[in-house]
C-alpha cells in the first residue's frame, strides 16, 4: 500500500516512454509499400530489388556502401563510416519512418544512379529488404 | 454572538468523538499524498541529476558567457567550448547522420548560406533536404554563426570558406598533427571527422587535453 505511489510514478514514466516510441515508429515497410501502390506502382518483386541493389552505374552501386548482403553492416566508401544493416530482419528500425526512407532514396538514387528512383524501383527494393 | 457560542461548544464533543476514525482516514490520505509528492520529487531530482551528468547543465551555463571576449576567459575554456554544441534539434538530427553537427560558430554566416544552397553536391555527396528543413536549418545556422568568433578572424570579407578545416585558425591549431595520424590513419581519414579524436566533439568540446587519436592515443603536446 505504501509503495503504490512510487510504483504508479514509475509506471507512468514507462507509459510515457512507450507512447513516445509508438508515435515515432508509426510507419512500416508494409505501410510504405501500400503508399507506393497508391502512386500506381506494384506488384513489387524482391528479385528485381536485389538486382537494382547490385547494378553498377559509372562504377557506383548501392551494395558498395550498404554491403551486397543487407544483413551485414556496410561502410561508406569515402568516409569509412559504418552503416547499420539495411534489412529489416537484421535491423528492425529500418523503414519505420517514411520521410526518412524518402529522403535517403532521393539522395542515394541520385548519387548512385544519377537519377531519382521510380516508385516501382523503391517498392522492389523495400520488398527485398523487408523479406522475413 | 453570545448565543452561538454554546452551540459551537456543544458541537466540539461530537467532533471529538469522530476524531479516531477521521484522523485515521486523514493520515492515510496524507500518507498517500506524501508518498506521491516524495516520488515526484525523487523522480525530478534523478532526472535533473542525469541531465546534469549528461552535460546539459554545462551547456546551459556556458551560454551565458557566449558574448565574452575570447582571451579574458581562458580558465572557462571548457564551458565556452560547450556552448558551441548545436542547440537546434533539426540541425543536430539532420546533419549528424553523416558527421558531427559542426558548431554553428565555426563558420561565418555567409559560409553557411553558401553551404546550405549547395546541398545537392555537398563535397561530392548528395545531402539534399526538403525546402522546409533546409530553410529551418539555415535560419538556425546564420543566427548562431561565428562571424566574430576566433575561427573567422583573419578572413577577408570577400572570402567565403566552405570547409572549417581550411580556416587559418584551424590550420594553425592542427599544424603539428602529422599526416599518418589523420589522413593516412584508416580510423580517421580526414580532419572533418572531429569526433574521431575529439571524443566529446558532439557535445561541443574540443579541448586539446581530451584528444585521443585512434591507434595513437592521447595527444601530448
Amino acid at each position: 500500500m505504501k509503495r503504490r505511489p512510487i510504483f504508479l510514478f514509475a509506471m507512468s514514466l514507462l507509459a510515457a516512454a512507450l507512447t513516445v516510441n509508438q508515435v515515432q515508429a508509426a510507419d512500416s515497410a508494409e505501410s510504405q509499400l501500400q503508399a507506393l501502390q497508391q502512386q500506381g506502382a506494384g506488384p513489387f518483386d524482391a528479385q528485381a530489388g536485389q538486382e537494382l541493389w547490385q547494378q553498377q552505374v559509372n562504377g557506383r552501386s548501392c551494395s558498395q556502401c550498404h554491403n551486397a548482403d543487407p544483413d551485414q553492416p556496410g561502410t561508406h566508401q569515402r568516409t569509412g563510416k559504418a552503416i547499420p544493416p539495411m534489412s529489416v530482419r537484421a535491423n528492425p528500425k529500418r523503414f519505420t519512418d517514411a520521410a526518412n526512407t524518402e529522403k535517403w532514396f532521393r539522395r542515394n538514387c541520385r548519387w548512385t544512379l544519377g537519377r531519382e528512383c521510380s516508385a516501382q524501383e523503391k517498392g522492389d527494393v523495400i520488398r527485398w529488404l523487408s523479406q522475413p | 454572538m453570545s448565543e452561538q457560542t454554546p452551540a459551537t461548544s456543544e458541537q466540539t464533543p461530537a467532533t471529538a468523538e469522530q476524531t479516531p476514525a477521521a484522523a485515521g482516514q486523514r493520515s492515510k490520505v496524507i500518507n498517500v499524498l506524501r508518498y506521491g509528492a516524495g516520488s515526484l520529487l525523487l523522480g525530478g531530482a534523478l532526472v535533473l541529476g542525469l541531465y546534469g551528468v549528461g552535460g546539459g547543465i554545462h551547456t546551459s551555463l556556458a551560454d551565458s558567457d557566449h558574448k565574452d571576449d575570447d582571451h579574458s576567459y581562458r580558465q572557462y575554456e571548457d564551458y565556452r567550448n560547450a556552448s558551441a554544441a548545436p542547440q537546434n534539434a533539426l540541425y543536430a538530427a539532420e546533419c549528424s547522420s553523416c558527421h558531427i553537427a559542426y558548431p554553428a560558430k565555426f563558420l561565418p554566416a555567409r559560409s553557411w548560406q553558401a553551404l546550405m544552397s549547395g546541398l545537392d553536391d555537398h563535397f561530392g555527396e548528395d545531402a539534399s533536404l526538403t525546402p522546409a528543413q533546409q530553410s529551418g536549418i539555415l535560419n538556425y545556422l546564420t543566427s548562431a554563426a561565428g562571424d566574430d568568433y576566433k575561427f573567422s578572424r583573419r578572413l577577408d570579407d570577400q572570402e567565403t570558406p566552405l570547409r572549417i578545416t581550411e580556416l587559418p585558425y584551424f590550420l594553425r591549431k592542427h599544424d603539428e598533427v602529422p599526416q599518418r595520424m589523420v589522413q593516412d590513419n584508416p580510423q580517421v581519414r580526414s580532419f572533418s571527422q572531429c569526433d574521431s579524436c575529439h571524443r566529446q566533439a558532439a557535445k561541443g568540446r574540443f579541448n586539446e587535453h581530451e584528444v585521443d587519436i585512434p591507434g595513437f592515443g592521447r595527444w601530448d603536446d
